[in-house]
Protein backbone atom coordinates (compact mmCIF):
# COMPACT_ATOMS: atom_id res chain seq x y z
CA UNK A 1 0.00 0.00 0.00
CA UNK A 2 1.88 3.01 -0.92
CA UNK A 3 1.00 7.09 0.57
CA UNK A 4 -2.12 8.67 2.00
CA UNK A 5 -2.68 10.55 -0.87
CA UNK A 6 -3.26 13.66 1.75
CA UNK A 7 0.10 13.36 3.10
CA UNK A 8 2.58 15.52 1.09
CA UNK A 9 3.14 18.66 2.39
CA UNK A 10 5.78 18.28 5.04
CA UNK A 11 8.91 16.37 3.44
CA UNK A 12 9.64 15.30 7.31
CA UNK A 13 7.44 12.42 7.08
CA UNK A 14 4.44 10.58 5.35
CA UNK A 15 1.29 8.90 6.27
CA UNK A 16 0.76 5.19 4.77
CA UNK A 17 -2.24 3.29 5.81
CA UNK A 18 -1.85 -0.58 5.37
CA UNK A 19 -4.08 -3.29 6.69
CA UNK A 20 -6.26 -0.91 8.15
CA UNK A 21 -3.40 0.28 10.22
CA UNK A 22 -2.16 3.98 10.32
CA UNK A 23 1.97 4.01 9.75
CA UNK A 24 4.16 7.63 9.71
CA UNK A 25 7.39 7.27 7.46
CA UNK A 26 10.55 9.74 8.91
CA UNK A 27 12.58 11.29 6.40
CA UNK A 28 16.63 10.81 7.31
CA UNK A 29 17.09 14.00 8.13
CA UNK A 30 14.34 14.75 10.99
CA UNK A 31 15.14 11.01 12.02
CA UNK A 32 17.28 12.20 15.05
CA UNK A 33 14.78 15.18 16.35
CA UNK A 34 11.80 12.90 15.85
CA UNK A 35 13.15 9.93 17.78
CA UNK A 36 13.94 12.60 20.77
CA UNK A 37 10.47 13.87 21.06
CA UNK A 38 9.27 10.81 20.68
CA UNK A 39 10.99 9.12 24.26
CA UNK A 40 11.03 12.63 25.59
CA UNK A 41 8.55 13.01 28.85
CA UNK A 42 6.45 15.88 27.01
CA UNK A 43 5.26 13.28 24.62
CA UNK A 44 4.75 10.33 26.83
CA UNK A 45 2.50 12.42 29.38
CA UNK A 46 0.13 13.05 26.37
CA UNK A 47 0.43 10.51 23.90
CA UNK A 48 -3.21 8.39 23.96
CA UNK A 49 -4.65 11.80 25.68
CA UNK A 50 -3.40 14.97 24.10
CA UNK A 51 -1.73 14.08 21.57
CA UNK A 52 -2.32 10.40 19.34
CA UNK A 53 -0.55 7.84 21.41
CA UNK A 54 2.72 6.70 18.73
CA UNK A 55 5.02 4.10 18.73
CA UNK A 56 8.25 3.09 16.95
CA UNK A 57 8.33 -0.07 15.25
CA UNK A 58 11.29 -1.48 12.84
CA UNK A 59 11.69 -1.59 9.43
CA UNK A 60 10.64 -5.25 9.34
CA UNK A 61 7.15 -4.54 10.88
CA UNK A 62 6.28 -2.12 8.57
CA UNK A 63 6.88 -4.30 5.58
CA UNK A 64 5.00 -7.06 7.23
CA UNK A 65 1.96 -5.09 7.29
CA UNK A 66 2.02 -4.71 3.87
CA UNK A 67 4.38 -1.02 3.36
CA UNK A 68 6.26 -1.60 -0.18
CA UNK A 69 10.02 -2.39 0.98
CA UNK A 70 11.35 0.38 -1.66
CA UNK A 71 8.94 2.83 0.43
CA UNK A 72 10.13 1.20 3.56
CA UNK A 73 14.02 2.22 2.58
CA UNK A 74 13.17 5.66 2.01
CA UNK A 75 12.71 6.77 5.15
CA UNK A 76 15.02 6.86 8.18
CA UNK A 77 12.71 5.56 10.94
CA UNK A 78 9.12 4.32 11.17
CA UNK A 79 5.94 4.58 13.56
CA UNK A 80 2.70 3.31 14.08
CA UNK A 81 -0.44 5.45 15.28
CA UNK A 82 -3.19 3.89 17.16
CA UNK A 83 -6.39 4.08 14.98
CA UNK A 84 -9.04 6.61 15.09
CA UNK A 85 -12.85 5.31 15.30
CA UNK A 86 -13.46 8.42 12.68
CA UNK A 87 -12.05 10.79 9.92
CA UNK A 88 -13.53 14.49 9.97
CA UNK A 89 -12.82 17.77 8.37
CA UNK A 90 -12.79 21.47 10.29
CA UNK A 91 -15.95 22.76 7.67
CA UNK A 92 -17.88 19.79 9.14
CA UNK A 93 -17.40 20.86 12.58
CA UNK A 94 -19.19 22.50 14.53
CA UNK A 95 -18.51 25.78 16.54
CA UNK A 96 -17.99 24.06 19.59
CA UNK A 97 -15.39 21.88 18.24
CA UNK A 98 -13.33 24.12 16.33
CA UNK A 99 -12.94 26.08 19.30
CA UNK A 100 -11.87 22.39 21.19
CA UNK A 101 -9.30 21.97 18.38
CA UNK A 102 -8.30 25.74 18.46
CA UNK A 103 -7.48 25.36 22.28
CA UNK A 104 -6.45 22.16 21.55
CA UNK A 105 -3.25 23.21 19.56
CA UNK A 106 -2.83 26.95 21.86
CA UNK A 107 -2.60 24.40 24.84
CA UNK A 108 0.09 22.16 23.01
CA UNK A 109 2.09 25.03 22.58
CA UNK A 110 2.17 26.44 25.30
CA UNK A 111 3.35 23.12 26.63
CA UNK A 112 5.86 22.31 24.36
CA UNK A 113 7.43 25.79 24.40
CA UNK A 114 8.04 25.46 28.46
CA UNK A 115 9.23 21.79 27.40
CA UNK A 116 11.89 22.94 24.49
CA UNK A 117 9.52 22.40 22.02
CA UNK A 118 7.54 24.00 19.46
CA UNK A 119 4.57 23.51 16.64
CA UNK A 120 5.71 24.26 12.82
CA UNK A 121 2.44 24.39 11.76
CA UNK A 122 -1.01 25.32 13.00
CA UNK A 123 -3.63 23.14 10.70
CA UNK A 124 -7.01 22.71 11.88
CA UNK A 125 -6.47 19.13 9.76
CA UNK A 126 -3.50 18.34 12.81
CA UNK A 127 -7.57 17.79 14.66
CA UNK A 128 -9.24 15.01 15.14
CA UNK A 129 -11.79 13.89 17.36
CA UNK A 130 -12.56 10.75 19.34
CA UNK A 131 -15.96 10.90 19.29
CA UNK A 132 -16.49 14.40 21.13
CA UNK A 133 -12.80 14.87 22.36
CA UNK A 134 -9.90 16.60 20.49
CA UNK A 135 -6.91 14.81 19.72
CA UNK A 136 -3.61 16.45 17.87
CA UNK A 137 -2.43 13.79 15.35
CA UNK A 138 0.37 15.02 13.42
CA UNK A 139 2.98 14.42 15.87
CA UNK A 140 5.34 15.92 12.92
CA UNK A 141 4.56 19.16 13.93
CA UNK A 142 6.03 19.12 16.88
CA UNK A 143 9.45 20.23 16.36
CA UNK A 144 12.60 21.84 19.03
CA UNK A 145 12.36 25.19 20.00
CA UNK A 146 15.60 27.80 19.91
CA UNK A 147 15.15 30.98 21.76
CA UNK A 148 13.66 33.71 19.91
CA UNK A 149 11.93 31.40 17.25
CA UNK A 150 8.66 32.90 16.19
CA UNK A 151 5.21 31.08 15.98
CA UNK A 152 5.86 29.64 12.18
CA UNK A 153 1.85 28.62 12.53
CA UNK A 154 0.92 31.87 13.45
CA UNK A 155 -0.80 32.74 10.55
CA UNK A 156 -2.15 29.66 9.57
CA UNK A 157 -3.74 29.31 13.11
CA UNK A 158 -5.23 32.56 12.40
CA UNK A 159 -6.67 31.05 9.05
CA UNK A 160 -7.42 28.13 10.31
CA UNK A 161 -9.04 28.82 13.71
CA UNK A 162 -9.59 32.08 14.50
CA UNK A 163 -11.11 34.00 11.11
CA UNK A 164 -13.60 31.14 11.08
CA UNK A 165 -14.42 31.27 15.22
CA UNK A 166 -14.68 35.27 14.43
CA UNK A 167 -16.78 35.05 11.50
CA UNK A 168 -19.12 32.82 13.32
CA UNK A 169 -19.02 34.87 16.69
CA UNK A 170 -19.25 38.40 15.52
CA UNK A 171 -21.04 38.31 12.25
CA UNK A 172 -23.54 35.28 12.85
CA UNK A 173 -21.95 33.47 10.07
CA UNK A 174 -21.67 29.42 9.89
CA UNK A 175 -18.22 29.34 8.81
CA UNK A 176 -18.69 25.67 7.15
CA UNK A 177 -18.97 26.60 3.39
CA UNK A 178 -16.36 29.07 3.10
CA UNK A 179 -14.28 26.71 5.14
CA UNK A 180 -15.10 24.01 2.47
CA UNK A 181 -14.55 25.97 -0.17
CA UNK A 182 -10.99 26.93 0.76
CA UNK A 183 -8.95 23.93 2.62
CA UNK A 184 -6.18 26.35 3.40
CA UNK A 185 -8.37 28.50 5.56
CA UNK A 186 -10.23 31.94 5.45
CA UNK A 187 -8.36 35.00 4.20
CA UNK A 188 -8.15 37.21 7.08
CA UNK A 189 -8.27 40.03 4.62
CA UNK A 190 -11.79 38.38 3.80
CA UNK A 191 -12.42 37.87 7.20
CA UNK A 192 -11.78 41.52 8.48
CA UNK A 193 -14.31 42.88 5.84
CA UNK A 194 -17.03 40.10 6.68
CA UNK A 195 -16.10 41.44 10.87
CA UNK A 196 -18.92 43.60 11.78
CA UNK A 197 -17.51 47.47 13.47
CA UNK A 198 -18.10 46.31 17.14
CA UNK A 199 -15.41 43.66 16.50
CA UNK A 200 -12.62 46.41 16.02
CA UNK A 201 -13.32 47.05 20.07
CA UNK A 202 -12.49 43.68 20.94
CA UNK A 203 -8.21 44.03 21.08
CA UNK A 204 -8.17 40.36 19.99
CA UNK A 205 -9.89 40.98 16.81
CA UNK A 206 -8.23 44.11 16.13
CA UNK A 207 -4.48 42.92 16.51
CA UNK A 208 -4.83 39.49 15.37
CA UNK A 209 -7.34 40.07 12.70
CA UNK A 210 -7.85 43.65 11.18
CA UNK A 211 -4.45 44.77 11.71
CA UNK A 212 -2.83 41.41 9.94
CA UNK A 213 -5.30 42.31 7.27
CA UNK A 214 -4.54 45.37 6.98
CA UNK A 215 -0.15 45.02 6.97
CA UNK A 216 -1.31 42.46 4.26
CA UNK A 217 -3.34 44.64 2.02
CA UNK A 218 -0.64 46.80 2.56
CA UNK A 219 2.12 44.94 1.56
CA UNK A 220 0.43 43.80 -1.93
CA UNK A 221 -0.06 47.18 -2.41
CA UNK A 222 3.49 48.68 -1.57
CA UNK A 223 5.54 45.34 -2.55
CA UNK A 224 9.22 46.13 -3.45
CA UNK A 225 9.91 42.74 -4.64
CA UNK A 226 12.87 41.95 -2.91
CA UNK A 227 12.88 38.33 -1.41
CA UNK A 228 13.72 38.48 2.46
CA UNK A 229 13.94 35.47 4.03
CA UNK A 230 14.02 36.32 8.29
CA UNK A 231 12.16 36.62 10.99
CA UNK A 232 12.05 38.56 14.16
CA UNK A 233 13.43 37.02 17.91
CA UNK A 234 10.22 36.36 20.04
CA UNK A 235 10.84 36.01 23.56
CA UNK A 236 9.66 32.82 24.90
CA UNK A 237 7.92 34.66 27.56
CA UNK A 238 6.36 36.69 25.03
CA UNK A 239 5.09 34.06 22.72
CA UNK A 240 3.98 32.18 25.63
CA UNK A 241 1.51 35.42 26.30
CA UNK A 242 0.38 35.97 23.20
CA UNK A 243 -0.97 32.00 22.78
CA UNK A 244 -2.04 32.54 26.21
CA UNK A 245 -4.18 35.47 25.43
CA UNK A 246 -5.65 34.13 21.94
CA UNK A 247 -6.71 30.74 24.08
CA UNK A 248 -8.69 33.18 26.32
CA UNK A 249 -10.16 35.29 23.82
CA UNK A 250 -11.21 32.10 21.68
CA UNK A 251 -12.45 29.80 25.03
CA UNK A 252 -15.55 32.56 25.79
CA UNK A 253 -16.45 32.89 22.24
CA UNK A 254 -20.06 32.11 21.82
CA UNK A 255 -22.22 32.06 18.13
CA UNK A 256 -23.89 35.31 17.77
CA UNK A 257 -26.71 33.83 16.24
CA UNK A 258 -28.77 31.00 17.59
CA UNK A 259 -30.73 28.65 14.96
CA UNK A 260 -34.45 27.87 14.52
CA UNK A 261 -33.25 23.81 14.85
CA UNK A 262 -31.30 24.49 18.15
CA UNK A 263 -34.57 24.64 20.30
CA UNK A 264 -36.48 22.21 17.96
CA UNK A 265 -36.34 19.32 20.82
CA UNK A 266 -38.41 21.28 22.70
CA UNK A 267 -40.47 23.79 20.45
CA UNK A 268 -41.65 21.17 17.82
CA UNK A 269 -44.97 20.14 16.21
CA UNK A 270 -45.46 16.60 17.41
CA UNK A 271 -45.44 17.36 21.12
CA UNK A 272 -44.31 14.80 24.32
CA UNK A 273 -45.87 11.72 23.35
CA UNK A 274 -44.15 11.12 20.34
CA UNK A 275 -40.85 12.06 21.48
CA UNK A 276 -41.02 9.41 24.19
CA UNK A 277 -42.56 6.73 21.22
CA UNK A 278 -39.39 7.58 19.44
CA UNK A 279 -37.43 7.56 22.13
CA UNK A 280 -38.62 4.06 23.05
CA UNK A 281 -38.41 3.38 19.54
CA UNK A 282 -35.28 3.71 18.87
CA UNK A 283 -34.03 1.42 22.32
CA UNK A 284 -35.79 -1.04 21.06
CA UNK A 285 -34.19 -0.64 17.85
CA UNK A 286 -30.44 -1.04 19.26
CA UNK A 287 -30.86 -3.41 22.32
CA UNK A 288 -32.93 -6.00 19.96
CA UNK A 289 -30.65 -6.23 17.55
CA UNK A 290 -27.26 -5.39 20.28
CA UNK A 291 -26.27 -2.64 17.23
CA UNK A 292 -22.93 -1.01 18.43
CA UNK A 293 -21.90 1.47 15.82
CA UNK A 294 -24.52 3.84 14.47
CA UNK A 295 -25.46 6.39 11.77
CA UNK A 296 -28.20 9.51 13.01
CA UNK A 297 -29.21 11.25 9.95
CA UNK A 298 -31.01 14.71 10.63
CA UNK A 299 -29.61 14.18 14.06
CA UNK A 300 -30.93 17.59 15.60
CA UNK A 301 -29.39 18.11 18.65
CA UNK A 302 -28.66 14.50 19.78
CA UNK A 303 -31.65 13.74 21.46
CA UNK A 304 -32.34 10.20 19.78
CA UNK A 305 -28.41 9.37 19.89
CA UNK A 306 -28.77 9.68 23.28
CA UNK A 307 -31.54 6.92 23.49
CA UNK A 308 -29.53 4.69 21.11
CA UNK A 309 -26.00 5.34 23.13
CA UNK A 310 -28.56 4.32 26.74
CA UNK A 311 -29.85 1.44 24.91
CA UNK A 312 -25.45 0.10 24.51
CA UNK A 313 -24.22 2.00 21.09
CA UNK A 314 -21.20 2.96 21.76
CA UNK A 315 -20.32 5.21 18.31
CA UNK A 316 -23.21 7.68 17.22
CA UNK A 317 -22.17 9.95 14.28
CA UNK A 318 -24.64 12.34 13.85
CA UNK A 319 -25.36 14.80 10.64
CA UNK A 320 -27.45 17.74 10.54
CA UNK A 321 -27.72 20.86 8.01
CA UNK A 322 -28.24 23.15 11.17
CA UNK A 323 -25.22 24.14 12.31
CA UNK A 324 -26.50 25.52 15.69
CA UNK A 325 -28.50 22.28 16.52
CA UNK A 326 -25.00 20.24 15.71
CA UNK A 327 -23.45 23.17 18.50
CA UNK A 328 -25.82 21.95 20.90
CA UNK A 329 -25.70 18.36 20.34
CA UNK A 330 -21.73 18.46 20.37
CA UNK A 331 -21.66 20.71 23.88
CA UNK A 332 -24.11 17.78 25.41
CA UNK A 333 -21.59 15.09 24.00
CA UNK A 334 -18.34 16.92 25.68
CA UNK A 335 -20.57 17.67 28.96
CA UNK A 336 -21.71 14.17 29.33
CA UNK A 337 -18.92 12.29 27.39
CA UNK A 338 -21.38 10.47 25.01
CA UNK A 339 -19.39 8.39 22.47
CA UNK A 340 -21.17 10.63 19.35
CA UNK A 341 -19.71 12.97 17.10
CA UNK A 342 -22.18 15.56 15.82
CA UNK A 343 -20.97 17.21 12.20
CA UNK A 344 -22.20 19.87 9.71
CA UNK A 345 -23.53 18.18 6.67
CA UNK A 346 -26.51 18.64 4.07
CA UNK A 347 -27.42 15.68 2.54
CA UNK A 348 -28.35 17.37 -0.09
CA UNK A 349 -24.71 19.17 -1.06
CA UNK A 350 -22.66 16.56 0.55
CA UNK A 351 -19.30 16.91 1.92
CA UNK A 352 -17.38 15.74 -1.56
CA UNK A 353 -13.73 14.50 -2.54
CA UNK A 354 -11.93 17.86 -2.50
CA UNK A 355 -7.74 19.35 -2.85
CA UNK A 356 -5.24 18.16 -4.88
CA UNK A 357 -6.28 15.68 -7.56
CA UNK A 358 -9.35 15.20 -5.45
CA UNK A 359 -7.64 13.08 -2.81
CA UNK A 360 -6.60 15.14 0.27
CA UNK A 361 -10.27 14.82 2.09
CA UNK A 362 -13.25 12.32 0.90
CA UNK A 363 -17.04 12.14 0.91
CA UNK A 364 -18.46 10.74 4.36
CA UNK A 365 -19.98 7.44 2.45
CA UNK A 366 -16.09 6.51 1.78
CA UNK A 367 -15.23 7.33 5.65
CA UNK A 368 -18.11 6.05 7.61
CA UNK A 369 -16.79 1.95 6.75
CA UNK A 370 -19.21 -0.37 8.13
CA UNK A 371 -22.09 0.47 10.19
CA UNK A 372 -24.46 -1.61 12.51
CA UNK A 373 -27.29 0.45 12.17
CA UNK A 374 -29.13 4.20 10.89
CA UNK A 375 -32.18 5.67 11.87
CA UNK A 376 -33.23 8.85 10.03
CA UNK A 377 -35.87 10.64 11.86
CA UNK A 378 -38.45 13.69 10.63
CA UNK A 379 -35.94 14.20 7.64
CA UNK A 380 -37.91 12.59 4.55
CA UNK A 381 -40.17 16.14 4.02
CA UNK A 382 -37.44 18.28 4.21
CA UNK A 383 -35.02 16.58 1.19
CA UNK A 384 -38.43 15.27 -0.95
CA UNK A 385 -40.44 18.26 -0.17
CA UNK A 386 -38.31 21.12 0.69
CA UNK A 387 -35.13 20.23 -2.01
CA UNK A 388 -37.06 18.29 -4.57
CA UNK A 389 -34.92 14.70 -4.36
CA UNK A 390 -37.06 12.13 -5.68
CA UNK A 391 -38.76 10.15 -2.65
CA UNK A 392 -37.20 7.07 -4.44
CA UNK A 393 -33.72 7.69 -4.68
CA UNK A 394 -34.02 9.19 -0.83
CA UNK A 395 -35.00 5.80 0.01
CA UNK A 396 -32.45 3.89 -1.85
CA UNK A 397 -29.68 6.11 -0.53
CA UNK A 398 -31.02 5.35 3.52
CA UNK A 399 -31.13 1.77 2.79
CA UNK A 400 -27.75 1.77 1.09
CA UNK A 401 -25.87 2.97 3.73
CA UNK A 402 -26.82 -0.09 5.95
CA UNK A 403 -28.87 -2.92 6.31
CA UNK A 404 -30.47 -2.39 9.24
CA UNK A 405 -32.65 0.86 9.70
CA UNK A 406 -35.24 3.49 10.92
CA UNK A 407 -37.36 5.71 9.05
CA UNK A 408 -39.88 8.20 9.82
CA UNK A 409 -42.53 9.11 7.08
CA UNK A 410 -44.03 12.48 7.77
CA UNK A 411 -47.63 12.67 5.46
CA UNK A 412 -48.42 15.53 4.01
CA UNK A 413 -51.48 16.82 6.27
CA UNK A 414 -48.21 17.13 9.27
CA UNK A 415 -48.13 21.13 10.11
CA UNK A 416 -44.04 21.11 9.27
CA UNK A 417 -45.03 19.59 5.49
CA UNK A 418 -47.91 21.61 5.50
CA UNK A 419 -45.38 24.79 6.16
CA UNK A 420 -42.76 24.15 3.33
CA UNK A 421 -46.02 23.47 0.91
CA UNK A 422 -47.37 27.09 2.40
CA UNK A 423 -46.12 29.32 -0.97
CA UNK A 424 -45.67 26.74 -3.48
CA UNK A 425 -47.65 24.43 -5.56
CA UNK A 426 -47.97 20.73 -4.61
CA UNK A 427 -46.04 19.25 -7.11
CA UNK A 428 -45.06 16.26 -4.66
CA UNK A 429 -47.78 13.93 -6.38
CA UNK A 430 -46.07 11.03 -5.15
CA UNK A 431 -45.60 11.64 -1.40
CA UNK A 432 -48.13 9.05 -0.24
CA UNK A 433 -47.47 7.03 2.75
CA UNK A 434 -48.77 3.99 0.33
CA UNK A 435 -45.84 4.78 -2.48
CA UNK A 436 -43.14 5.23 0.71
CA UNK A 437 -44.27 1.45 2.38
CA UNK A 438 -44.12 0.25 -1.69
CA UNK A 439 -40.96 1.40 -2.10
CA UNK A 440 -39.63 0.45 1.25
CA UNK A 441 -41.10 -2.91 0.77
CA UNK A 442 -39.25 -3.61 -2.84
CA UNK A 443 -35.56 -2.77 -1.76
CA UNK A 444 -35.74 -4.49 1.66
CA UNK A 445 -37.04 -7.72 3.19
CA UNK A 446 -38.55 -7.14 6.73
CA UNK A 447 -40.37 -3.78 7.09
CA UNK A 448 -42.48 -3.41 10.58
CA UNK A 449 -44.31 -0.42 10.93
CA UNK A 450 -44.95 1.78 14.56
CA UNK A 451 -47.73 4.08 14.79
CA UNK A 452 -46.87 7.20 16.83
CA UNK A 453 -48.79 8.68 19.82
CA UNK A 454 -50.48 11.90 18.70
CA UNK A 455 -49.39 12.54 15.22
CA UNK A 456 -50.06 11.17 12.12
CA UNK A 457 -46.31 10.27 11.58
CA UNK A 458 -45.07 6.28 11.22
CA UNK A 459 -41.43 4.82 12.11
CA UNK A 460 -40.92 2.05 9.63
CA UNK A 461 -37.91 -0.61 11.07
CA UNK A 462 -36.46 -2.62 7.79
CA UNK A 463 -33.80 -4.92 7.27
CA UNK A 464 -32.18 -4.61 4.09
CA UNK B 1 -10.37 52.53 10.86
CA UNK B 2 -7.16 51.67 13.09
CA UNK B 3 -5.92 54.64 15.51
CA UNK B 4 -2.56 56.27 13.70
CA UNK B 5 -0.61 56.65 16.78
CA UNK B 6 -0.92 53.21 17.73
CA UNK B 7 0.25 52.33 14.26
CA UNK B 8 3.36 54.34 15.15
CA UNK B 9 4.41 53.07 18.25
CA UNK B 10 3.55 49.19 17.09
CA UNK B 11 5.96 49.89 14.09
CA UNK B 12 8.65 51.47 16.50
CA UNK B 13 8.98 48.68 18.73
CA UNK B 14 10.01 46.81 15.83
CA UNK B 15 13.27 48.65 15.91
CA UNK B 16 14.37 46.51 19.09
CA UNK B 17 13.94 43.29 17.38
CA UNK B 18 16.75 41.36 16.32
CA UNK B 19 16.94 39.17 12.85
CA UNK B 20 17.27 35.62 12.10
CA UNK B 21 16.85 33.06 9.28
CA UNK B 22 13.40 31.23 8.94
CA UNK B 23 12.90 28.29 7.46
CA UNK B 24 10.06 25.82 7.26
CA UNK B 25 8.18 23.77 4.87
CA UNK B 26 5.09 26.18 5.40
CA UNK B 27 4.87 29.87 4.59
CA UNK B 28 4.58 31.84 7.83
CA UNK B 29 3.96 34.58 5.80
CA UNK B 30 6.55 37.95 6.71
CA UNK B 31 3.61 40.27 7.21
CA UNK B 32 2.12 37.84 9.58
CA UNK B 33 5.65 37.31 11.31
CA UNK B 34 5.59 41.00 12.20
CA UNK B 35 2.05 41.28 13.29
CA UNK B 36 2.91 38.56 15.46
CA UNK B 37 6.28 40.15 16.81
CA UNK B 38 3.85 43.54 17.64
CA UNK B 39 1.45 41.44 19.41
CA UNK B 40 3.66 38.79 21.25
CA UNK B 41 5.49 42.46 22.60
CA UNK B 42 2.07 43.52 23.95
CA UNK B 43 1.14 40.46 25.60
CA UNK B 44 4.68 40.72 27.29
CA UNK B 45 4.34 43.77 28.30
CA UNK B 46 0.51 43.21 29.43
CA UNK B 47 1.69 39.82 31.37
CA UNK B 48 4.52 42.16 33.03
CA UNK B 49 2.33 44.27 34.87
CA UNK B 50 -0.34 42.28 35.23
CA UNK B 51 2.97 40.29 37.54
CA UNK B 52 4.02 43.95 39.20
CA UNK B 53 0.00 44.28 39.61
CA UNK B 54 -0.73 41.16 41.59
CA UNK B 55 2.76 41.84 43.55
CA UNK B 56 1.42 46.17 44.67
CA UNK B 57 -1.91 44.03 45.85
CA UNK B 58 0.23 41.52 48.00
CA UNK B 59 2.56 44.04 48.93
CA UNK B 60 -0.30 46.15 50.29
CA UNK B 61 -1.91 42.66 51.87
CA UNK B 62 -5.39 43.23 49.12
CA UNK B 63 -4.87 39.90 47.32
CA UNK B 64 -3.44 37.17 49.07
CA UNK B 65 -0.52 34.97 47.98
CA UNK B 66 -2.46 31.79 46.95
CA UNK B 67 -5.36 34.06 44.48
CA UNK B 68 -2.05 35.22 42.38
CA UNK B 69 -0.44 31.87 42.21
CA UNK B 70 -3.88 30.64 40.75
CA UNK B 71 -3.69 33.39 38.04
CA UNK B 72 0.16 32.86 37.47
CA UNK B 73 1.22 30.06 35.16
CA UNK B 74 3.73 28.19 36.26
CA UNK B 75 6.82 27.76 33.95
CA UNK B 76 8.17 24.07 34.87
CA UNK B 77 8.55 22.09 32.20
CA UNK B 78 7.60 18.41 32.58
CA UNK B 79 9.76 15.84 34.87
CA UNK B 80 11.81 13.73 32.46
Amino acid sequence: MSRAPGSFRDSAGHVFIASQRVFRGISNDATDGFRKFLHSAFFRKRAGTLIVNTKEISPQQAITAGIPADDVAAYGMWVEHDPLPFISYPYEWSFESLKEAACLTLALLIDSLKNGYTLKDASAFNVQFIHSTPIFIDVLSFCEYREGDPFLGYKQFCEHFLGPLCLTAFSGIDFNQWFRGRLEGLDLMDVSAALPLTSYYRPQVLLHVHLQAWAMRRAESTSDGKNRKETRNIPRKNLTALADGLRQFITNLTRKRTSYWQHYATHNTYGDASRTDKISITETFVRNHNLRRLLDLGCNTGEYSNAAIGAGADQIIGIDFDCGAIDVATRKARRYAWPAQFLYYDIANPSPNLGWRYEESMTLEKRLGSLDGVFCFALIHHLVIGRNIPIEEFIRWVCGLCAKGLIEFVPKTDPMVQRLLRHREDIFHDYDQEHFERILNERCTHVTSYAMQATNRTIYEYTR
Amino acid sequence: MINRPLLVFLFTLLVFFKSNPAYAYLDPGSVSLVIQAIIATLAGVALTWKHWYWRLLEFFGIQKQNKRSENHNPESPDDE
